[in-house]
């Protein structure tokens, strides 16, 4: 197919803009973490620092603190999404392809829990989890955070199965496949790219909550990076330098993750047509 | 007689299928209800009681009126108006910018991966993080924004200072974060229709924009559902950046839904009317998520 | 068929609560469990709830106590406090937490802690606005039978007055501070003014003579931001054209001619004067202190703790060419201290700890850190009387402690956040001339009478 000259050009200006757009606040927020305090607010803001300094990041990482709610972070962001992939799967399958009596209705309260304005809700969770007796504790943030995950990923993947061709399932069928083995053997894997970003949307709603978790934790023994990043606003000034370190380095991982298994989800996207 | 078997056959088909679905579906359904449903309920109850007995633990009940006086506050027609507007802008935007860029991704031309991975950046920076940078960016005298903006010649733009660009700025923050996410949705959608169909049509002298608007457009319809219905939720419950950015201000111009429920409870302390507005709101994204399902698709019913 | 459904169900359920149970079960084991309240340990050692020990034969009457206090994370106070506080862990016994908590979320937390009644704090780090908001919500401990009588005597009245609340006191201050003015003295040099001004029309007067346009230099700032600082500040104005918000008896006086000129006063130096930048309209204290230590304003209003940082060469482009001063006319006090929650389950131990955060030395050893005015008549002498503080710092301490002390006592009402926010509407409105200030202080009045109201 003949793509005309002036068209790919065109393309290819829209990508870049919104590229820059995209980038920008990344490349801003990193300069602002190594500028001294005295360059942060200069009129007309400096573009390169000069001196350039990494003494942000020396005092989060000499501090130590960080590692710890990072540590929380991962953990509960991980735990939460494995056990919501475990759960949303299926339950996102049965959604698309199996419908019983009530299951309009189930769907439609799963997805409704994502219409709920967080904020009411911070109370409850609070009396809930500190009647069990799991204030301040990791396992809180999991229980509170599956549902929100849940909603999210059964949501979008079971869009994405229902799309799934029929025939492929009907080829399962006729090679004698139960539904279990229709799911694990076909369907997980050639939808892999849909589950992928289902996971990673899912994975980032609890890696960047920050609401309930400064509700049900108070140390940094469950206390996640989103409240350490919070910390550097008081109510008298909000220390830039910090707080942009930190964001750094909290996007790193995701980063570096969605690098690592690029491979996996922008393959699957890129490959295109699922071919027989 | 083979007709009947014929039918019993067909009814115990159905019959499995359904046992199936409940089967898979159950586990989720269940750890959902545990989590997610003491706090609801709780929600719910604290709507009819009156907040100050809430506070002493009197619990009065109170019927409606928690309702009723929220319904009738200016606050909240003023939050309502705002949220209405900002929803239909920022989620048409989103729509449109996001349909561009993911059927320019979907050209695969060169770079193409890197292009995906760079918009799926925002997508990892948690919105209140994004608030405070975008607060940052749009800084009159030491943002970088208004210092780029002073290059073509404009001075010292206020970006806080009028209802205008307050909104506009929350607007713009917020495409920031969540047009990404309509971006790779619908390109995953996009991936998935098979070359042949694309390479059909052409041959059958379709082509460019006809092309997308009678065979990929239609292809696409369920994911763009989709994205719509989530991206609408997502959009009344706004609060992280505006909270940040502009406090709900200036002169309440930018005050949302979320951070009227957040003054009337924390602030006020009536949490009994903070609790009937969250659940006014939750009928109202499910109202209006209801229709927008309908009007895309019509005549679609339950039974598979 | 049906009852293949219900066992799959039964089977869920059970697994469900299985997982549900280990994970609580590892939960108590495994975790720190740091909260003080619930069923934990805390409650070894503690003196019986009657007597007020104060610790007179035993060396360390509460050994083994352990309280938890919350603080503003990164604050400048709660840093302090970490530093020296192995001191009072030696003298009393009792193990302090200090836990951060982010300064967006402090009132939201300790708002939770009180309805759910956890107990999870014992002591609260107190901005005075939230006290009689806690205070009438029962979230505090009135202190009246804890403090001695003579020890509150020490305290400047204004200071005790901010910890009052209908007649009980219920927290203790460490820090008790008003704004003060601080002016470029070079700027004031050269455009020949020799002394800092005593009333609204002279501030007015120099704030037009010191823009200065080409140099880029603003004579002072408005803040009209819609949050609660510049509501703070705006407070201030309208002290000083003779007017007040609320008065004793809860009656809302924001309708009257004292606010309307206020207004007036605030809206010709923004708009017509123009020696307040334009995007003053919606700045806050940060952006005057960001201004200011560039050197892009000559006069401004911001609280102490500013002036230690412009003083430092490495923040402050204007260390060395500033100094501060009483306001013009008066200004209204504000204080932060700590209180106990009425939940704590060390009620005794708590106030040991609310007692020394602002006893004299302590008090005394923080302004000295922190240049900040003393609450206290016996840290005001050990200032003056210590050799080894600089002559500027001690004046400064001296200044700002002489603005406190006459500064005025605002009446609080325990609706104060939904009051200072509609209030902040109020000036944000206005100065972004989005409604007159006639329209817009008649609705703002009706509005804050029933929010003073409690309705």
């Amino acid at each position: 197919m003949r793509k005309p000259r002036l068209n790919i050009m065109v393309s290819y200006l829209i990508l870049i803009f919104m590229g820059i757009f995209t980038l920008f606040p990344f490349l801003w927020t990193f300069m602002t973490s190594i500028k001294t305090e005295g360059q942060l607010f200069s009129i007309p803001p400096q573009l390169w620092p000069n001196p350039v300094t990494f003494g942000n990041y020396a005092a989060v990482l000499k501090d130590g603190s960080m590692m710890q709610f990072m540590y929380n972070t991962l953990f509960v962001t991980l735990v939460t999404t494995m056990l919501a992939l475990l759960l949303a799967i299926p339950a996102a399958y049965g959604f698309s392809k199996f419908h019983y009596r009530f299951s309009g209705l189930l769907f439609a309260f799963v997805v409704s829990v994502r219409m709920v304005p967080p904020i009411i809700l911070s109370i409850p969770y609070f009396l809930m989890i500190s009647e069990l007796g799991l204030l301040n504790t990791k396992t809180a943030l999991i229980i509170a955070y599956l549902p929100l995950e849940l909603t999210m990923m059964i949501w979008l993947m079971e869009g994405f199965f229902r799309q799934f061709p029929k025939e492929l399932e009907e080829a399962a069928d006729l090679d004698g496949l139960d539904t279990i083995g229709k799911l694990a053997r076909i369907v997980v894997p050639i939808s892999l790219p849909s589950i992928s970003i289902s996971t990673l949307f899912g994975f980032l709603i609890s890696w960047n909550e920050f609401m309930l978790a400064s509700t049900l934790t108070r140390t940094s023994v469950s206390q996640t990076m989103p409240i350490f990043i919070a910390s550097s606003v008081t109510t008298f000034q909000i220390f830039w330098g910090k707080l942009t370190a930190n964001g750094v380095l909290y996007m790193l991982p995701v980063i570096l993750f969605t690098l690592f298994a690029q491979k996996g989800i922008v393959k699957g996207l890129t490959a295109g047509a699922i071919k027989e | 007689m083979l007709q009947r078997e014929a039918g019993a056959k067909k009814y115990a088909k159905r019959q499995s299928k359904q046992q199936i679905g409940i089967a898979l579906t159950l586990p989720a359904i269940v750890v959902m209800l545990a989590t997610v449903v003491y706090p609801l309920i709780w929600a719910l109850k604290i709507s009819f009681l009156s907040s100050n007995s809430i506070l002493t633990g009197k619990n009065e009940f109170v019927g409606f009126s928690n309702y009723l006086n929220v319904l009738a506050s200016d606050e909240f027609s003023n939050a309502m108006v705002n949220t209405l507007a900002f929803v239909v802008v920022t989620v048409v935007m989103e729509l449109l910018i996001g349909l561009l860029i993911s059927v320019t991704l979907n050209r695969r031309l060169r770079g193409n991966k890197i292009f995906a991975m760079l918009f799926s950046l925002p997508l990892m920076m948690a919105p209140i993080v994004a608030g405070f940078i975008w607060r940052w960016l749009f800084a009159d005298q030491y943002g970088i924004i208004n210092y780029l903006l002073s290059f073509l010649g404009i001075e010292n733009h206020l970006w806080f200072a009028t209802p205008f660009w307050a909104k506009s700025s929350v607007l713009i923050a917020n495409l920031w974060q969540t047009t990404p996410f309509v971006i790779l949705v619908l390109y995953a959608a996009l991936s998935n229709i098979p070359d042949e169909i694309n390479e059909a049509a052409s041959i059958d002298g379709a082509g460019g924009f006809g092309l997308f608007r009678r065979i990929t457009l239609p292809l696409l319809k369920p994911a763009i559902l989709l994205v719509l219905v989530i991206r609408i939720a997502d959009a009344f419950r706004i609060y992280d950046l505006v909270y940040i950015l502009t406090g709900g201000g200036p002169g309440n111009a930018t005050n949302v839904l979320n951070t009227f429920i957040y003054r009337k409870s924390f602030s006020d302390f009536q949490f009994g009317q903070g609790s009937a507005a969250s659940i006014i709101i939750t009928l109202i994204i499910m109202v209006v998520s209801y229709f927008s399902f309908r009007l895309m698709r019509p005549g679609r019913g339950n039974a598979e | 068929m049906k009852t293949k459904w219900i066992r799959s169900a039964k089977q869920a359920m059970v697994l469900l609560l299985a997982v549900v149970l280990v994970l609580a079960g590892c939960a108590q084991s495994n975790n720190d469990n740091n909260n003080g309240g619930g069923e934990n340990q805390s409650a070894v050692g503690n003196p019986s709830e009657g007597t007020n020990n104060g610790g007179s034969d035993n060396a360390k009457p509460y050994d083994g106590v352990e309280i938890n206090v919350g603080v503003e994370a990164g604050g400048p106070a709660p840093e302090f406090f970490k530093t020296i506080i192995n001191e009072f862990t030696e003298q009393t016994g009792i193990k302090v937490n200090i836990i951060d908590v982010p300064g967006l979320k402090m009132h939201d937390t300790f708002v939770t802690e009180s309805i759910a009644g956890t107990g999870g704090f014992d002591v609260f780090n107190l901005d005075q606005p939230w006290i009689p908001e806690f205070a009438e919500k029962g979230f505090l401990v009135p202190l009246n039978d804890y403090v001695d009588e003579a020890d509150l005597d020490d305290f400047y009245p204004v200071a005790i007055d901010s910890v009052t609340y209908k007649g009980s006191i219920y927290g203790l201050p460490y820090l008790v501070h008003t704004p003060v003015v601080y002016y470029r003295t070079d700027l004031f040099e050269k455009a020949g003014i020799t002394e800092p001004a005593k009333t609204v029309e002279q501030y007015r007067e120099y704030a037009k003579k010191l823009t200065d346009p080409t140099n880029g230099i603003y004579g002072t700032i408005i803040e009209g931001q819609q949050s609660p600082e510049p509501a703070t500040q705006f407070t201030d104005w309208v002290l000083q054209h003779g007017g007040k918000l609320l008065d004793e008896n809860n009656k809302v006086k924001v309708d009257s001619p004292e606010v309307l000129q206020t207004f007036k006063t605030l809206l010709a130096m923004q708009y017509e004067d123009k020696s307040s930048p334009p995007g003053a309209v919606n700045y806050n204290n940060a952006d005057v202190q960001q201004q200011f230590m560039q050197g892009k304003v000559a006069m401004v209003r911001n609280w102490p703790y500013m002036y230690a940082m412009a003083q430092d060469p490495a923040q402050s482009k204007v260390a060395g060419k500033f100094a501060i001063a009483l306001q013009p006319v008066t200004s209204a006090v504000w204080s932060w201290g700590f209180g106990i929650s009425k939940d704590s389950k060390n009620k005794d131990a708590a106030f040991e700890f609310v007692k020394w955060a602002s006893s004299s030395d302590v008090v005394t050893r923080f302004v000295k850190q922190v240049t900040n005015p003393v609450p206290r008549k016996s840290s005001m002498e050990a200032i003056k009387a210590d050799p080894n503080i600089p002559e500027e710092t001690k004046n400064a301490i001296l200044m700002m402690t002489e603005n406190m002390i006459q500064g005025t006592s605002v009446a609080l009402n325990p609706a104060y956040d939904s009051f200072r926010n509609r209030v902040a509407v109020m000036l944000s409105k206005i100065m972004t001339k989005q409604s007159t200030p006639e329209e817009e202080i008649k609705a703002a009045a009706a509005d804050l009478q029933k929010i003073a109201d409690g309705e």
